[in-house]
């Protein structure tokens, strides 16, 4: 498996949306639905992030039956999913800290 | 433009490397506004469709497999249709595909690709693909020149006599490899300015002028096409200069050597009868021109033939190469070489064999004579006659053909 740094926000969300199999189609759909529609995601960026997730063992196909292929979060992916979710919880914290510093600086 | 063979369809020579992404895409767009429209790509040519002109934004997608038919109508369905696609394959590991989609300039379809890095990052593949194969060219060429003059320059004399002769591919190789290396080098230079670009969070910009890259692309090819076409000529004159007939006995030769009758008529040979008489031209992709001729005939002790190959080099150091070479193919340890002095010509050496008593049917002469950039190699067979003799008339013939030329 490599090494996930900071993942883009694409990769993140379709690594979500994967907790539950989905197809192509399903995916874009669930993405802009996760995200409260922020996130349009176009089919380029959509296939080249499932090729280098699927590479990196992060997601994987369940199924294959010729015409459509559903992919599915794999361990690695979810594991992934949590460091980056964590980092991004950190980034937060550390915002909410600063904010309190330079409010005490003020005072 | 040329007309093509479907009806409203034509044809253009491909102005703009692929491997350019947006010089292509600005190209193909600036197309549809002539009102051609890409239908199918080959390696140099491209098939439009004639339309009525309009904006038309097209995308090229780089992807490391085939899209299947479920992934291709989703593209559709985002209002990306799939126009054409080209796969690349490497000399080493796997290959890539080039997918062209297109829409309307003015639909509100979301773009191709919506995160400039994770398009960076789709381009990753392709950008290693043209690392390895511009370094494989780079270490390949110095190594494979290295190899052709050693060959030429240092290799036995055998193999230097191959080079000189017969070497006229390895220079087709040659300009083959640098060419495509220089072609990688730059799609390598191209693709790694655009992800440099897009991981910065640039978009891509796909209305480029793309003029300069037409000027190198054109270059480019027009040099491939013309070291090619050069290539073909020589292989065709080659096999239009090349013939084999039969030589009638009173037939001149356009070069020096010396015939049967004449051999016969120095030496005092009686009573030769002259059977069958064959000679060929042969001109090579070195610039070396082989010409031979064999004559066989009957005297009282039985059959006796004469085989002459007389080798025009281009330039005069070559002969001293293929004299060595010619040694060196020839000489064995009961067919020795010796030197004759002479002033007539260069260099000149006589091969026979050294049997104590040589029988008729192993009886062999080879006369091996260097002038200028002539050298002759003449074989006689199954007579006694001293091959030597025939060497003041061959000089002169050398020599004479040697100003002349």
């Amino acid at each position: 498996m490599a090494t996930v740094g900071p993942m883009t926000e694409a990769m993140y969300y379709i690594l979500l949306t994967l907790m539950v199999p989905s197809h192509g189609y399903q995916l874009m759909s669930a993405v802009t639905q996760a995200s409260h529609g922020r996130v349009q995601m176009g089919p380029g960026t959509l296939y080249g992030v499932l090729t280098r997730l699927e590479t990196d063992e992060l997601i994987e196909i369940v199924n294959d039956d010729g015409r459509r292929k559903t992919y599915a979060i794999t361990e690695s992916g979810r594991a992934a999913l949590r460091m980056e979710t964590a980092r991004l919880h950190a980034m937060l914290d550390d915002q909410e800290q600063w904010k309190g510093e330079l409010k005490w600086l003020k005072d | 433009m040329v007309e093509g063979l479907e009806h409203g369809q034509t044809r253009e020579w491909i102005a703009v490397d692929i491997y350019d992404i947006e010089c292509f895409e600005s190209w193909l767009s600036d197309m549809a506004e002539k009102g051609c429209f890409l239908e199918e790509m080959g390696r140099h040519l491209a098939y439009f469709k004639k339309g009525t002109p309009r904006q038309i934004r097209y995308r090229i997608d780089v992807l490391s497999r085939k899209l299947t038919e479920d992934e291709l109508a989703l593209y559709d369905a985002c209002g990306w249709h799939c126009v054409t696609s080209q796969k690349e394959t490497y000399l080493v590991s796997t290959k890539v595909r080039l997918y062209i989609f297109e829409t309307d300039e003015n639909s509100t379809v979301p773009e191709l690709h919506t995160d400039p890095m994770d398009q960076a990052e789709s381009l990753r593949q392709l950008h290693q693909r043209c690392i390895i194969q511009t370094w494989l060219g780079i270490v390949f060429l110095p190594l494979y020149v290295g190899y052709i003059m050693y060959r030429m320059f240092f290799g036995d004399p055998t193999r230097r006599f191959d080079a000189i002769v017969n070497g006229g591919n390895y220079l087709f190789y040659i300009l083959m490899i640098l060419t495509a290396t220089i072609q990688e080098c730059i799609r390598w230079c191209s693709i790694r300015r655009l992800r440099r670009s897009l991981a910065m969070g640039d978009t891509m910009d796909h209305h480029t002028d793309y003029r300069r890259a037409r000027f190198r692309y054109r270059i480019i090819e027009s040099w491939r096409l013309i070291f090619t076409i050069f290539w073909v000529a020589v292989i065709i004159s080659m096999i239009v200069q090349s013939d084999v007939k039969n030589l009638l006995p009173e037939e001149q030769l356009d070069f020096p050597a010396v015939r049967l009758q004449e051999l016969a008529e120095l030496t005092d040979m009686q009573d030769l009868e002259l059977w069958e008489g064959e000679q060929s031209h042969e001109w090579t992709g070195t610039g070396v021109v082989k010409d031979h001729v064999y004559e066989s005939g009957f005297v009282e002790s039985g059959g006796i033939n004469l085989t002459t190959n007389c080798y025009h080099l281009p330039f005069a150091w070559e002969s001293e190469v293929v004299m060595e070479g010619l040694i060196a193919k020839k000489e064995t340890p009961s067919y020795r070489a010796t030197p004759i002095h002479t002033t007539m010509v260069d260099e000149a050496y006589i091969l026979e064999t050294v049997h104590a008593e040589p029988h008729r049917d192993t009886q062999c002469q080879t006369l091996l004579v260097r002038q200028d950039r002539y050298v002759i190699e003449v074989t006689y067979r199954h007579g006694s006659e001293d091959l030597v003799l025939i060497l003041p008339l061959l000089a002169e013939r050398m020599n004479t053909a040697a100003q002349l030329n």
